[in-house]
């Protein structure tokens, strides 16, 4: 199918009617199952595939319905398969209908489907045990406490149900529990042989306990394909314990052995494609993408990801080189934007990347050993299927090593995200992740990219939300040894959140007690793994409860008392609001300003800041609005709307400098406003900086202006102050070509052509 | 969009001006300065109910402001009736296009007579099983009345600006020859307070909306300027766009509904409009140039371009002398 007609496909397959290959091998734990399937299945368990093949298609022969839909499934034959389990589902209420059924639905992606016909088999029988081990195979990617309650009910019946400890093992190791999961996959192993299911899937995770130990896996690969030599799940399996640990290049190396022992597993040719994409190898991901496709046509992440493959090929791509200041080369920036967006965002992130690779090239004592790719998605949704190969994820920013992929400011409303910012964080992610191959906790890793976004950051912004306040005041900050279970496993909603701005405030509080060498000694220890013990013990001198310990109390000692006045702060934020609602200038005022003193770092809406700003504004006191509005974006105040009425207020008290500091403020979080273009170009023309005036025009024509004309004319301006006459001959004509009666266009047309011969 | 993808869209824009811009050219010799011309207009702008204060204060602005443009295009402010508040009715409205009527009737085949007609309602519409209903103090004005009210006029060319919520309804039954209609919505679906009022307005009060800077504002520029705003509004903002404008008729590009800036002042002035006659043939070598542009190559086109865009910015310098030294200003 080519690429660009390619159907997109977000939920909900149909089943259609084609033969699929490429299903991962499914075992089977069911005691019921007929004795000529189990024939069969014996062949495909140990990779015999053309006599497995023989055999079911022989069974479609049979009488009975089942055993028929069953073989039909076995083959690939979906459509088949489908209509056979439905005849079968009319004559009979054989629970192992509706569960073979949902199997097939499971196989074509089909999640929702395949959870309904579980159900429904375990309402003709609750113990039926493959149906509720199929429920929890369906719940376990999105559900993981739903998967592990139906796991535990089977295990309740038959404490050693090997089907159910494999998928019980298989949710430890999520949680990086190798030596509980070792143990279950012993206990599964000692069960298999009355269900005649060899022991592949579990040498496949022993294998995966081992790579998250950081132990070799050749031991359990080398009997798993003596037994079938074309299980590929046999890499693909712990494959997804790296990347769950963020190490996507020795993923792709698994990967990469999956497809060459079994060239036919679908998933494994989908997630090289998609890994390889997140390393920026575009030309293998289309590859071994189209090999997913082909062999598995209904994954709707595999059509995802081509789609989206075909929309970078639309991207615009600009590459540049960034030196430090003695002009020695730190690294290159590969940049891809959509081309709608380009030429308005290009060059601010140009700008934000070379500041980021000066700024940590030197904090972090590392140089990119590769070009730095990052992107920029106007579709939200875009970066979603770039990041977990589905839309709909929450997240504003992802980095992949050498790869940073985000939200561009339109893909979000205004206001709604600082992207500087996240930009800032995502670049110092690329370093401290490459600088130390992923080895850190994630913990140090989020911490050090907000750290830097406080720090060094385009953003002055050091707000600590109402949640990280309670949960400093409550106490219920986890200790450091525990830190990454906020992230990866929160127990309260918002507790990531919370976890972000702890390991932030942990960085700056190792920075400012023990310097910024501290961080980097951490950094640099956990990349030659390195126990967190030990490497605190070089960076800091304390264990860590004595770490946590001293940052308790810093905390305390820096937040204790406005956290503890939580209740008084919203009692006088509730007041102050009454006190507006009620036309109380006055009292609003105070009350206002009692809240700043408070919490000085406070700038979200409603904030003391706006309850005085609005307050000075309605009694006419605008010099006094106008300075406490001042005080609030000093403070990284950047609501778009106030930043654009600052601008306004400023312009008209003539602090133009002023107003130029908020302007490119405001590029930092809506760069899509044609008013701040202007006006800024019209500065960088008025103070003589031609490189500005231009980069601010070319931004305007970007941001459709109601009249491109101005911009052009902008340009051309620009490229007077250079004396490059040819330039702005050509711009004062593009403008003049859109606005032939533009006067100022006009006489600047008059002018070069009388002062200047020109081809 | 950069300079090509804009100039494909202008040259699209270009094959219909090139076409249409004779009659043009000798549409505003005709009636650009009433002083020189045979030709007259007669607008009706009406302020629906606002149903609050905020949506009343509003539609007053947005009115005022239109009718106050319309009046740089009619030989007296009378010409244009503005009907806000009380005045609104249904029946006033129809008495209003009913005096346009008589007038026009009455002034056909003299030096005065009445050759074009402007409607603007801005307000809240809906639809109900008579259809199309106008929200104004009192019984509301029904699709019925507006088509018998506007069926005896007898001027080829009518402009109808329908701003309200449902008002796509009105594109078939008010659509005739000779008529251009503006409508806030697309159908009579879209029952939202409608945002395009406000950049309507705002397209006729300021220059932002003169794209080709020529002082002349025509239909087509407003609504462009207004649409385009009203879609940015909900693009911005992440929200599902509730209206989609429509402008039908074909007249639009030649459709001055305002004159800007200095030619405002100028109006009366026969220097300035003998100029303005001779600059109305280089637009026309100038539109035509920029509709042919695909034939050239670059280097050529932007040399002929340039020869005459040199010459219009000459004139432009003269005309420009002439109004400062009609309005004195320097």
């Amino acid at each position: 199918m080519p690429a660009k007609h390619r159907i997109v496909f977000f939920t909900g397959l149909l089943l259609a009617g084609v033969s699929v290959q490429g299903h991962a091998l499914q075992f089977r734990f069911d005691l019921d199952r007929a004795k000529p399937l189990v024939e069969c299945d014996v062949h495909r368990y140990a990779g015999e595939n053309e006599d497995a093949d023989a055999c079911y298609r022989e069974l479609q022969k049979s009488t009975d319905f089942l055993i028929q839909a069953e073989a039909a499934a076995a083959l690939g034959e979906i459509r088949r398969a489908n209509r056979l389990f439905r005849r079968a589902s009319e004559v009979s209420d054989n629970p192992a209908i509706k569960t073979g059924w949902g199997k097939v639905f499971l196989s074509t992606h089909q999640v929702a489907d395949a959870i309904a016909l579980f159900r429904e088999a375990l309402l003709f029988d609750p113990n039926h045990h493959p149906a509720r081990l199929g429920l929890a195979q369906a719940l376990t990617d999105t559900y993981q406490g739903e998967a592990r309650k139906e796991l535990a009910q089977i295990l309740n019946d038959d404490p050693a149900h090997p089907g159910a400890l494999i998928q019980m093992a298989r949710l430890e190791l999520e949680n990086q529990n190798t030596e509980v999961a070792r143990r279950i996959l012993e206990a599964a192993e000692k069960e298999l042989d009355a269900y005649q299911v060899p022991p592949l899937e579990i040498f496949a995770l022993q294998a995966a306990a081992n790579l998250l130990d950081d132990r070799p896996i050749e031991p359990w690969v080398r009997q798993a394909l003596a037994i079938n030599p074309t299980y590929g799940n046999i890499y693909y399996i712990p494959a997804r314990y790296y990347i769950i640990t963020y190490r996507y290049r020795e993923a792709i190396g698994l990967y990469q052995k999956a497809v060459s022992v079994d060239p036919e597993l679908a998933v494994a040719q989908r997630d090289l494609g998609t890994n390889l994409l997140r390393v920026n190898d575009v030309f293998g991901a289309r590859y071994h993408l189209n090999q997913a496709f082909d062999l598995d046509p209904f994954d709707a992440q595999t059509i995802n990801s081509l789609r989206l493959l075909d929309g970078l090929d639309d991207m615009r791509v600009t590459v540049f080189d960034v030196d430090d200041e003695d002009g020695n080369p730190l690294g290159r920036v590969l940049l891809r934007l959509d081309e709608d967006e380009a030429d308005a965002l290009e060059p601010y992130v140009l700008d934000l990347s070379e500041r980021a690779m000066r700024t940590f090239t030197e904090r972090y004592d590392f140089r990119l050993q590769k070009p730095m790719v990052v992107e920029l998605f106007h579709d939200h949704d875009d970066f979603g299927v770039r990041t977990v190969s589905t839309p709909g994820i929450g997240l504003l920013g992802v980095t992949f090593g050498y790869l940073t992929a985000m939200d561009s400011p339109k893909a979000r409303a205004p206001g709604e995200f600082h992207w500087g910012s996240t930009l800032w964080h995502e670049i110092a992610h690329v370093y401290t992740l490459s600088a130390t191959n992923h080895l850190l906790p994630r913990w140090m890793s989020e911490g050090l990219s907000v750290y830097e976004e406080w720090t060094t950051g385009p953003l002055k912004d050091r707000m600590l939300s109402f949640p990280v306040l309670e949960a400093i005041r409550d106490k219920t900050l986890l200790p450091i040894e525990t830190l990454d279970l906020g992230f990866v496993r929160p127990t309260y909603n918002g507790q990531v959140q919370v976890s972000y701005a702890q390991a932030g405030l942990l960085c700056h509080f190792i920075a400012s007690r023990f310097g910024h060498d501290a961080l980097t000694s951490l950094l640099k220890d956990f990349g030659r793994r390195i126990p967190l013990e030990t490497a605190l013990q070089n960076a800091v001198g304390l264990d860590a409860k004595g770490l946590d310990e001293a940052f308790l109390n810093h905390l305390d000692e820096r937040y204790g008392e406005l956290a503890r006045s939580l209740d008084e702060y919203s009692f006088v934020a509730r007041e102050a609001q009454r006190a507006l609602d009620n036309q109380d200038w006055e009292g609003a005022v105070v009350l206002g300003t009692d809240l700043i003193q408070r919490y000085p770092e406070y700038i979200a809406p409603g904030s003391g800041y706006d309850i005085v700003a609005a307050a000075h504004t309605a009694s006419g006191d605008v010099d006094a609005a106008l300075a406490n509005r001042w005080a609030w974006f000093e403070r990284g105040g950047h609501e778009p709307t106030v930043l654009q009425q600052l601008i306004r207020d400023l312009r008209s008290n003539d602090r133009h400098d002023d107003a130029v500091e908020v302007m490119k403020a405001l590029n930092w979080v809506m760069p899509y406003s044609p008013q701040e273009h202007a006006w800024l170009g019209e500065h960088f023309l008025a103070t003589g900086d031609s490189a500005g005036a231009l980069r601010e025009f070319t931004a305007l024509l970007a941001v459709t202006p109601d009249n491109p004309a101005e911009a052009y004319y902008g340009r051309a301006q620009a490229a007077m102050l250079d004396s490059d006459q040819r330039l702005a001959r050509n711009e004062v004509l593009y403008a003049l070509e859109i606005s032939p009666f533009y006067r100022p266009a006009q006489k600047l047309l008059l002018e070069l052509a009388n002062g200047t011969q020109y081809d | 969009m950069g300079p090509k993808a804009e100039m494909e869209a202008l040259m699209k824009q270009d094959k219909q001006l090139a076409t249409v811009w004779l009659a043009v050219a000798l549409w505003f010799a005709m009636f650009v300065f009433p002083s020189a011309a045979t030709a007259s207009v007669r607008a009706v702008v009406v302020s629906g109910i606002g149903g609050n204060a905020e949506f009343a204060a509003a539609f007053t602005q947005q009115t005022d402001d239109i009718a106050q443009a319309l009046r740089t295009i009619t030989r007296t402010d009378d010409d244009v009736h503005l009907l806000q508040d009380a005045q609104a009715t249904r029946e006033g409205i129809l008495n209003a296009i009913s005096d346009v009527v008589k007038d026009a009737q009455q002034s056909q085949g003299t030096e005065d007579e009445v050759t074009t007609f402007v409607l603007v309602l801005v307000g809240h519409g809906n639809v109900n099983r008579e259809g199309y209903q106008y929200n104004v103090p009192g019984p509301d004005l029904s699709v019925t009345d507006l088509v018998s009210a506007l069926a005896p006029l007898p001027m080829d060319e009518q402009l109808v600006v329908a701003s309200t919520s449902a008002s796509g309804a009105l594109l078939t039954p008010l659509k005739q020859p000779g008529r251009t209609l503006i409508t806030a919505t697309k159908s009579a679906g879209e029952l939202n307070a409608v945002r395009f009022s406000e950049y309507f307005a705002e397209a006729l009060a300021t220059d932002a909306a003169d794209v080709d800077r020529n002082e002349l504002l025509t239909v087509r520029e407003a609504f462009t300027f207004a649409n385009t705003a009203t879609q940015d509004y909900f693009e911005e903002q992440k929200l599902l766009a509730s209206e989609h404008a429509r402008l039908a008729g074909a007249n639009s590009n030649a459709f001055t509904l305002a004159t800007l800036g200095a030619l405002k002042e100028a109006r009366n002035n026969p220097v300035v409009a003998g100029l303005l006659t001779e600059r109305s043939a280089l637009e026309a070598d100038f539109y035509a140039l920029r509709a042919r542009k695909a034939q050239f190559n670059e280097t050529d086109y932007y040399q002929q371009l340039e020869a005459v865009l040199i010459q219009i910015a000459q004139l432009q310098g003269r005309i420009d002398q002439a109004v400062n030294a009609n309005t004195g200003a320097e």
